[in-house]
């Protein structure tokens, strides 16, 4: 939809409304991104060539770190597709009791930076862990195994989202029909059931893939000698200052996930596209066969899901892990890492990332159907490219492009609104997605007849569009919080002696062996985010009372 | 105020939406445009709210060229099929939004908003939210707040069609009456040709983007000029000249000469009468008349008959017509 004509005052505030967006776009995304592959270019020498290219594929470490990589992340995606799928069938297609309890344990690997799968398991798994001072078995978590459990339960929330979109979808219709026609259960399993959720099953793969093969913090507490290629990007960087190599390793980094985000786009699009609007949903039944390994399996994932968080939390409380279990509140006094500054300084630069985020995300979804078409697909693409960049990647672009003292841009290096701004960018996405969503509930004879009556584009925002988003704002907004205040990958490459966030006080913790007081700060940024999700509920509803 | 279109020309990428549209509209008219689905009618009406721009053509009000004016700045009122009130504001809120936005005083607008309330009938409704109304009372509101800012023109877009048969049919002759008492010239769309019948001064039948006729409702279907609106004005026997030719030598007297025509004949202008040449089809009883379907030197024609027909199926009738019109074919 186009609009005619514009009067000057509404057309400057429209140019406004779609330039700010933008214009942070290329500054704080675009521009970063072009200067990863213009230093993965540069030889040390200053030379443009392929010399890092060359100096990668011949490092023996970093082939290693990429088969490492994509081993891991396969066999992680294949464990949670059908981890995933049967959780999801489970919440969407059985009556079996305690799904309550399955959904909890989902929600919490987002609420802790993923870091805190990696130190829960370490506490039960661990060379130290409960496991070893019961039995007296040599176990050892750190590597592959450690690791890949904790990428799974960290993946899995997100695999188990989009199989239950993918089941939802299905229509009763299909499987009165079959048994009609005297088809079995497990036949009407694999005739109907899979087929209709193999978008649902590809995306989900592509997802956790990409999840995995971008993941820092697990990599970084528990990977051990098991080098990723996540890990060597930040040793690269972090630890040789080799910034040519560790823009390359960036740029291999973009390759599978561009791809899979692609791939998954065009699923997406196909399955919601075949599904229709008058689907009648597959009501939920009770089969004791079916149920019972079932629920052993899918509670039995749950709870080791819960049991990891909550023995963090638990550690976090006593004295001398595994050795001696008495409480005390003595790891909350943290004083090395900055003590509780970084906590803080998340939680500013959470709050500024979410609240710029929600107001450029609005003011571009606004402007989105007011552009011109051809303008328009290059700003959308523009806005979902960032969720194909992983987040090690795009922090790596930001010390390229905003380390640099000569800049005018440089001056923002080092503070915590470089930081706001990376998290903000990082979520783009997903947090513009939804926006836009939001925005198609507004109803465009609203607008228009506003128009005739005489309102001008101000006029429209406030009568027309603000009411039918402030609850898509709402969650925009919290969406934008949280994962603000658990992110590490980008943000990694943002700090300073002087600037840190509280996902980095946790690996330091750990890294310096502190780890008793990691879990404490990991419950610390548990309990800011709790609070955050509940007043969100809050701000909802109020929101949601002020519509009706 | 006229408004008067010359020559309006609109394309979507290739499409041609509409093909040099000119049309006027007097002071108190009130215009319907006609068509099926598809054929252009929202365009126009949009374009002349100056929602949507145009490609070719003019555009007054007046002596005012509406094209440069944006939308906010013509004064017009507009009400679509649904969806377009404000469901955060209460009714009276909802009707005076529009002298809201033009800065009036607080207890004017409360004035004109009671107003119209008694005008639409629903003086002791102004305090409900949208989702508390029907779809009847949504669109009556939707016009109360159209014509709170005294409108220059009141555009409808198909503003009953999302009613049930029997308050469409109400409302018809509310709009009628209100549009008569406030002589506001309207234009409205719709596809439903017994609305336009029945409402319009002046009705513009379009197809695929052009005007096919305009005229008032007897003209069109009296004295239909095209196939097109023969057929989707009421029902028609059309009829080819060679047919007629045979059937009824009389009748080619009043051919034009220049292009192919054929003869529209109206089914109630068929007279059957017991014992001829032609063979009852079937009879339907549809209350106020019957239609008998006959078949007569190689075709069928369809007959109507006020009350109860006293023919059955098989029988044999002769078949008379009146003077049908000539339309190109
Ligand atoms: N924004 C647009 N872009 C491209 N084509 C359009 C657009 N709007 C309308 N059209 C096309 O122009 C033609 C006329 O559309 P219009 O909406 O005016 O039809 P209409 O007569 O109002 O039909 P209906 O009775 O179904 O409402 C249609 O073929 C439609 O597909
Ligand atoms: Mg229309």
């Amino acid at each position: 939809m186009s609009t005619a004509r514009l009067a000057p005052a509404d057309r400057l505030l429209l140019v406004v409304s779609i330039g700010v967006p933008l214009i942070g776009l290329a500054l704080f995304f675009l521009y970063p991104l072009g200067t990863i592959a213009v230093r993965s270019l540069t030889a040390t020498d200053g030379s443009i060539g392929l010399a890092n290219y060359a100096a990668v594929l011949s490092n023996p470490g970093i082939g290693a770190a990429t088969w490492n990589s994509l081993v891991l992340s396969a066999a992680t995606t294949a464990i949670c597709l059908v981890l995933g799928f049967a959780i999801a069938y489970t919440l969407q297609r059985t009556r079996l009791r305690g799904r309550g309890l399955v959904t909890v344990a989902l929600a919490l690997p987002m609420l802790a930076p993923s870091l805190v799968q990696g130190l829960g398991i370490l506490f039960i798994l661990g060379r130290n862990g409960l496991v070893h001072k019961w039995t007296g078995l040599p176990v050892d978590a750190y590597g592959f195994t450690g690791l890949l459990i904790s990428d799974v339960f960290y993946a899995l929330p997100q695999a188990v989202l989009i199989l239950q979109a993918a089941l939802r979808h299905s229509d009763a219709r299909y499987y009165d029909a079959a048994q009609v026609m005297g088809a079995g259960r497990w036949r009407q399993f694999f005739d109907i059931t899979l087929p209709n959720a193999r978008f649902g099953l590809l995306s989900a793969g592509f997802v956790v893939f990409t999840v995995t093969i971008t993941d820092f913090g697990n990599a970084a507490v528990i990977g051990g000698n098991f080098r990723v290629l996540a890990t060597e990007i930040y040793a690269q960087v972090s630890g040789q200052m080799n910034f040519g190599m560790g823009a390359v390793v960036g740029i291999l980094l973009l390759l599978p996930t561009l791809v899979a985000v692609a791939i998954e786009r065009v699923a997406t699009q196909r399955q919601f596209g075949g599904g229709s609007e008058s689907a009648i949903p597959v009501p939920p039944d009770s089969v004791r066969a079916r149920d019972l390994p079932l629920g052993i399996l899918v509670h039995g994932a749950a709870l080791s899901i819960i049991l990891v968080v909550a023995t963090v939390v638990f550690a976090s409380f006593v004295r001398l892990w595994p050795y001696n279990l008495s409480l005390t509140l003595k790891n909350y006094d943290i004083t090395i890492a900055g003590g509780y500054r970084p906590l803080w300084t998340t939680l500013e630069v959470s709050l500024v990332a979410a609240g710029l985020g929600v107001a450029l995300l609005f003011l571009l979804a606004f402007g989105m159907k007011r552009l011109p078409p051809a303008l328009a697909k290059l700003a959308y693409l523009a806005a979902v490219l960032p969720v194909g960049v992983p987040g090690m990647v795009l922090g790596l672009s930001y010390v390229f492009a905003f380390n640099l003292g000569d800049n005018l841009l440089g001056i923002l290096y080092g503070g915590s609104l470089l930081i706001a701004l990376c998290n903000f960018y990082h979520y783009h996405s997903q947090g513009f997605l939804t926006m836009m969503t939001g925005m198609r509930t507004v109803p465009p004879a609203l607008e228009e007849a506003i128009s005739c009556l005489g309102g001008g584009l101000g006029a429209v925002l406030r009568d027309a569009v603000l009411p039918f988003i402030a609850t898509t704002a709402v969650s925009v907004f919290f969406f934008l919080f949280m994962r603000s205040m658990v992110t590490l990958s980008a943000v990694i490459f943002l700090i300073t002696p002087r600037l840190s966030v509280a996902a980095v006080s946790v690996m330091r913790l750990d890294e310096a062996g502190f780890v008793s007081q990691a879990a404490a700060f990991s419950t610390c940024i548990i309990i800011t985010v709790l609070a955050a999700m509940m007043a969100m509920r809050v701000a909802l509803n109020w929101a949601s009372r002020r519509r009706a | 105020m006229h408004l008067s279109i010359r020559r309006l020309y609109k394309t979507f990428d290739e499409f041609v939406a509409l093909d040099r549209i000119s049309l006027d509209v007097g002071e108190h008219e009130f215009v319907c445009l006609l068509g099926p689905s598809g054929c252009g009618k929202t365009t126009l009406l949009r374009i002349i709210a100056g929602l949507m721009p145009f490609d070719g053509g003019s555009l007054m009000l007046g002596e005012t060229d509406l094209a440069a004016m944006p939308a906010r700045a013509r004064g017009f009122g507009i009400v679509f099929q649904s969806y377009s009130l404000f469901p955060n504001m209460t009714v009276a809120e909802n009707i005076g939004y529009g002298l809201k936005i033009r800065q009036e005083a607080s207890d004017a607008i409360q004035t004109r908003v009671e107003a119209l309330l008694a005008m639409i009938k629903m003086p002791q409704l102004a305090d409900r939210y949208l989702h508390q109304l029907s779809g009847g009372q949504q669109q009556r509101v939707a016009i109360a707040r159209a014509l709170a800012v005294d409108p220059a023109l009141l555009l409808l877009d198909e503003p009953l069609s999302a009613l049930d048969a029997r308050v469409r049919v109400e409302m018809r002759t509310e709009i009628r009456d209100v549009q008569r008492r406030l002589g506001i010239p309207t234009i409205m769309v719709t596809h439903d040709q017994e609305e336009a019948l029945s409402l319009a001064d002046t009705i513009v039948c379009m197809n695929q983007g052009r005007i096919e006729q305009i005229g008032t409702p007897q003209d069109l279907y009296l004295r239909p000029r095209t196939r097109f609106v023969a057929d989707f004005v009421g029902q028609s026997n059309i009829l080819s000249a060679e047919w007629i030719a045979e059937a009824s030598p009389a009748h080619l007297e009043e051919r034009p000469t220049e292009g192919v025509h054929e003869l529209c004949v109206r089914p109630e202008e068929i007279r059957l009468s017991p014992g001829g040449d032609a063979q009852v089809i079937d009879v339907s009883f549809l209350g106020n008349v019957t239609r008998v379907r006959v078949a007569w030197r190689g075709r069928e024609l369809v007959a109507e008959t006020p009350g109860l027909a006293d023919f059955a199926a098989g029988a044999t009738v002769g078949v008379a017509f009146g003077r049908g019109a000539w339309v190109r074919a």
